[in-house]
């Protein structure tokens, strides 16, 4: 196989964030380092919550005419904007996401489930399988490869283009779109509310005085294909996926597992994938939430993983800048990763005064880094135990 | 006939028979669990029993868990739901709440056998069971595990149950669904590792390059079942045989039935004939996996 061929390039990537539709959204807000966290004015569950919604437009149904969930629409505006002008029908689509269309879902449903449906009900609950989304983007780009979705949690972005990534590897498609895509929806922020994990301030992640995370909701997706196909049509690569990994930790549900088990031998493991030194690593987008447990447990992950480097390693966590965005989050953070890579700036950690301890990290604070950056890692963690790592770098020249 | 809530008509489904889950799992507490998990982790302890493997004598690093779920944990996510409809949105249950997720069944069964590799959970309207076992395959090829655990399957509720006959997809008579319920796993290992555990092969991959995934539509992939005869490009492969049995659970389950019907199928083939697994979307793309029944003396 030549290098071409096993190596799988980004030549594209669509946002829809909660700084609107379009990767320069999100460069420029990051670059600002404005925080799009607000409290939730879309619908009121009952109480108060400190979110980053979406706030611009989103895409009908277009020729496939059925309802859409938020999720969905959120997943559309994204791939379109990853799409570009040349995608080739037979492209496969991976969309992760832990929400799909449960919004639609009203609770009234299961007094009645019979006479919710005759009332309309029937058209909203087909988007609750997780499926939905994937074929919402499939459907409106009229793409006919491989459909898969990934629903691993909030590790499920990251997760989502691996998997893709390995799809490309093995010729199941000629491209593959793949990424996340999440809305806010009551049943999720109850959920995280019951269990005493959301800040009802804008969140500090890896701050000794966190009080937990903020949703957010919004979509990434990547455009991937082998580096041999994006040379043959003559098409910018914006990043190279040079490794991935995926690990479980095995010990609990909600909880990580205390010492970082899973997640450093992820780190480690996808460092080796790539061929990446972890002295090789400029900077690592955390997956940082500000809950008590993860954070904690993720730094002792990066004592190991990084253990023996002569300088600390630069991590921060942009859940600070615009929420945690559950199933997106993974690839948003990639998106993320990309545009630091691209634009040699490492992002901080917003609201970042007093971190944790951890001679192996150097904390991101204050505003954007500039330094050169040829390869960088995004890290993603879920319940269930499941973790993910993606190494991206610079294109070759 | 369904008789535990009311119906339009005459309706039937197939329920799982109830079991007694500590017979298979003792010492494990499953009494929190939404359905599907607590299945997921008597499918996945028959089928580590039926393959022979230990899963605390091997590197749990290298093993990986892959599961397919259309519908997620139902039984939860509707108890949460009628939480909040009767308490609001403020007042819901704590505990519930990460036991709805769709990823959890994995989950339970990672944390239960000790399996630390890669942890997905994948769904796809029609296909689901057999995207698990590409996506399983793929980590093999991949280098990522040694061995996956595949599952798939899904519980019936009321709500979804009159989800179907709202959509018009039930009949009394023939040619509607039944909707049924239940869990199957498999247990996938890269080639000759079950040599040293001294086990027979169920039934060996067969793995042209570029072959699993068909970007085509239902009409074509149909229409391979019925010729048994393979579209351009595939014709390097001969069937000799093409299984299409009758599997009233796998049937059953609109997303997650293939690892029903391809356990059918083995069980009923003759000595080293190949079957053509073939999982088809609505739209889009098929996914087709050809599995070599091994012949045992």
């Amino acid at each position: 196989m030549s290098e071409g061929s096993s190596t799988v390039v980004v030549t594209g990537i669509g946002v829809a964030s909660p700084y609107g539709v379009g990767l320069e959204r999100l460069e420029a807000g990051l670059l600002a380092s404005e925080c799009r966290l607000r409290p939730l004015a879309r619908f009121s569950p009952g109480f108060a919550a400190t979110v980053a919604e979406y706030t611009g437009d989103l895409p009908d149904a277009g020729r496939a005419g059925r309802w859409l969930s938020r999720s969905d629409q959120l997943a559309i505006a994204a791939a379109r904007d990853a799409a570009g002008a040349d995608l080739v029908r037979d492209c496969g689509v991976v969309m992760a996401t832990t929400v799909a269309g449960l919004g639609e879902l009203d609770p009234g449903l299961v007094a009645d489930p019979a006479a919710w449906y005759r009332a309309g009900g029937l058209e909203r609950a087909a988007t609750y399988p997780v499926a939905s989304v994937a074929e919402a983007v499939g459907e409106a780009l009229g793409l006919q490869g491989p459909r898969c979705a990934v629903n691993v949690a909030c590790a499920s972005g990251a997760i989502a283009i691996a998997l893709a990534a390995q799809m490309c590897l093995e010729g199941a498609a000629p491209a593959m779109l793949a990424g996340g895509s999440d809305a806010l929806c009551p049943f999720t922020l109850s959920g995280f509310r019951s269990l005493q994990a959301l800040d009802p301030q804008p969140c500090r992640p890896f701050d000794v005085d966190r009080r937990g995370l903020n949703i957010g909701e919004g979509a990434a997706v990547f455009r991937l294909e082998t580096l041999e196909r994006a040379r043959a049509r003559r098409v910018p690569v914006l990043a190279v996926l040079r490794g991935w990994a995926m690990t479980n930790d095995g010990c609990h549900l909600t909880a990580p597992h205390v010492q970082g088990r899973g997640l450093a031998a992820c780190m480690v493991e996808a460092m080796r994938a790539a061929g990446a030194e972890p002295e090789e690593i400029g900077y690592v987008n955390a997956h940082g939430t500000g809950t008590l447990l993860n954070d904690v447990a993720e730094s002792r992950a990066y004592a190991v993983a990084f253990a023996g480097r002569s300088r600390p390693v630069p991590v921060s966590s942009t859940k600070a800048h615009f929420g945690h965005c559950l199933g997106a989050a993974g690839a948003l953070e990639a998106a993320v990763t990309v545009i630091a890579i691209r634009c040699g700036a490492l992002f901080p950690t917003l609201r970042l005064g007093n971190p944790v301890k951890c001679p192996e990290v150097d904390w991101l604070k204050g505003g954007p880094r500039r330094q050169p950056l040829p390869v960088a890692m995004s890290v993603s963690a879920g319940f269930g135990g499941s973790n993910a790592a993606l190494v991206l770098g610079a294109c070759p020249a | 006939m369904v008789t535990v809530w009311p119906t339009a008509g005459p309706r039937y489904a197939l329920p799982a028979a109830p079991f007694r889950l500590a017979n298979v799992l003792p010492k494990v507490n499953t009494r929190r669990l939404d359905r599907l998990s607590a299945w997921s982790l008597a499918a996945a302890a028959l089928a580590l029993r039926d393959a022979g493997l230990d899963l605390s004598t091997v590197d749990g690093s290298r093993t990986a868990v892959v599961s397919a779920t259309g519908f997620g944990c139902l039984d939860l996510t509707e108890a949460y739901l009628r939480s909040a409809h009767e308490h609001g949105w403020r007042q819901t249950d704590p505990i519930y709440f990460p036991e709805t997720l769709g990823n959890v069944p994995a989950a339970h069964v990672a944390r239960v056998f000790g399996c630390l590799g890669p942890n997905v959970t994948v769904g796809s309207r029609g296909p689901a069971a057999e995207t698990a076992l590409l996506t399983a395959a793929s980590l093999l090829r991949g280098g990522q595990a040694d061995r996956a655990l595949v599952l798939a399957g899904d519980t019936l509720t009321r709500g979804l149950f009159d989800w179907y006959e709202a959509a018009g997809r039930l009949s009394a008579n023939e040619g509607g669904l039944v909707p049924s319920e239940g869990v199957a796993a498999i247990v996938l290992e890269a080639p000759g590792r079950q040599r040293a555990r001294a086990r027979l092969l169920d039934a060996r991959w067969v793995h042209p390059e570029g072959f699993e995934w068909l970007p085509r539509d239902v009409a074509a992939a149909t229409l391979v079942c019925k010729n048994q005869s393979l579209p351009a490009g595939l014709q390097a492969l001969s069937l000799e045989a093409c299984f299409a049995p009758a599997c009233p659970i796998g049937d059953g389950l609109s997303d997650t039935g293939g690892l029903f019907r391809i356990l059918t199928a083995l069980a009923t083939a003759p000595p080293a004939a190949r079957l053509l697994v073939l999982g088809a979307a609505p739209s889009g793309s098929c996914a087709v996996i050809v599995l070599e029944a091994e012949a045992h003396d």
